[in-house]
């Protein structure tokens, strides 16, 4: 069993709660996780937020370069061609996340 | 920010089809903070030991410290020519001075070749067989509707990693339609622990493991003898340690909620189709009091990467970090190492 059912619990859960809450035991600072309160993610709107998150060809375009992702393959293929090699290093890789 | 500021000009793309064009992660070309103590402590991966070399004759000089930025070098690493700009002048004017040293080398100098460069280590080699392999956007949001917001000109990327053994385990053994299971706990604490991190603008560090609360749940939405279609929920609170860090440390807290769609093909064992949205809050404080200002909304998106481009095969950025023993470990981990604080010294 990979994963549990979590069916079966909310009625538990709900019980637990009501009674921890007349007793003032969750009066103290709520640190369990709840979403933001300004946004509802769903269905309806997911696709909304990932076409504004998610990049578009021209914001890509330094992608159009053929890059070869490593020093390595970089000095080996600049031996081939016999070509200078032009490498970019950053703290995280510069096609990834830097 | 050099990603559209230099390489996106025309003149630098012209320029560039004179070179050939690497990129690669410095920190561990540069054997960590300090080379020296790299080298000093037996690091000699010949590939960044070349790199080592030609990097002291660079921009930053032959000390500790980043070596990041833009060289030109001959085949055999004979440095040309170095720069860390993000204008776009100052970086053709660079390639234009290490071109004309080139032109300039005798003849022996420039056919010179490297001795052979095979390197000890490469985290990409990790990559899991038949695993998930999600690329990641990251980008700031406003408070305003999606509908409404304009995409913020700065973002960034990651790769998110799951072995084929752990991506099944997001399925469970006999789904049913319509019922929703919690998804193993590991599976979200990587997400919270090395992706979910304010990186839009820059790399971040990771969290704890204790630093991460939260869950992540799958409803069944379509079954069948071929594929399993399932929705993705979750939410949580990540928040990082008081204790003032040194070197990378993560967003004092985040809170996030998540959704995605997925489906599962079985009879290759993997996701064919895979979206996850994630919108969180920052917050500058570690404190979770209900009048805390939210500091800025952002916004992750997790996609399949695409087997057939070659940057969506690079490593995920704090793969060092995963808990995984699939992750195969360099002999010298150079993400322990810390440089000492100046009052320590």
């Amino acid at each position: 069993m990979h994963c549990m059912n979590i069916k079966g619990w909310g009625a538990t859960l709900l019980s637990v709660l009501s009674n921890l809450l007349a007793v003032g035991v969750l009066l103290s600072v709520d640190n369990t996780p709840h979403p933001p309160s300004e946004t509802r993610l769903d269905s309806s709107n997911y696709q909304a937020w990932r076409d504004l998150i998610r990049t578009s060809d021209k914001e890509l375009a330094w992608q159009q370069l053929p890059w070869v992702a490593s020093f390595h393959s970089g000095l080996s293929e600049a031996a081939r061609k016999d070509k200078p090699l032009l490498l970019w290093v950053m703290n995280g890789h510069p096609m990834g996340c830097t | 920010m050099g990603r559209q500021s230099v390489w996106s000009d025309q003149d630098i793309q012209t320029l560039s089809k004179k070179f050939v064009l690497a990129a690669d992660e410095v920190w561990r070309l540069q054997g960590g903070y300090d080379f020296r103590k790299y080298q000093a402590a037996g690091g000699n991966d010949p590939e960044c030991v070349c790199f080592q070399e030609m990097a002291a004759d660079g921009h930053y000089g032959p000390g500790g410290g980043t070596k990041q930025g833009i060289y030109v070098c001959t085949p055999a690493g004979k440095l040309l020519g170095s720069i860390n700009s993000l204008s776009a002048d100052a970086v053709r004017k660079m390639m234009e001075r290490s071109l004309a040293a080139w032109q300039a080398l005798p003849e022996a100098d420039r056919l010179a070749r490297p001795a052979p460069l095979k390197p000890a280590h490469r985290w990409e080699w990790s990559a899991p067989a038949k695993g998930l392999i999600l690329k990641e956007t990251i980008r700031y949001l406003t408070n305003e509707a999606p509908e409404t917001q304009t995409p913020e000109p700065r973002f960034n990327h990651d790769f998110a990693w799951f072995s084929a053994d752990e991506a099944r385990r997001l399925i469970p053994e006999s789904p049913t339609v319509g019922a929703t299971y919690s998804v193993p706990p590991e599976i979200y604490r990587r997400l919270a622990r090395c992706h979910l991190l304010n990186t839009a603008h820059g790399e971040g560090g990771t969290y704890q493991a204790n630093q991460i609360e939260g869950d992540l749940t799958v409803t069944i939405l379509q079954a069948d003898a071929e594929q399993i279609h399932i929705q993705l929920r979750g939410q949580g609170v990540s928040t990082g340690s008081r204790e003032k860090a040194y070197g990378l440390a993560p967003a004092a807290r985040i809170r996030t909620e998540l959704f995605g769609v997925a489906r599962f093909d079985l009879a290759s064992g993997q996701f064919d189709q895979f979206e996850l949205v994630v919108l969180g809050k920052l917050y500058s404080s570690n404190d979770a009091v209900a009048q805390d200002p939210v500091d800025k909304n952002i916004g992750w998106y997790f996609t399949l990467a695409d087997p057939q481009h070659p940057f969506d095969r690079l490593p995920p950025t704090h793969l060092h970090a995963y808990d995984a023993a699939w992750v195969a470990q360099p002999n010298i981990r150079l993400h322990d190492y810390q440089p000492i604080h100046p009052s320590q010294k």
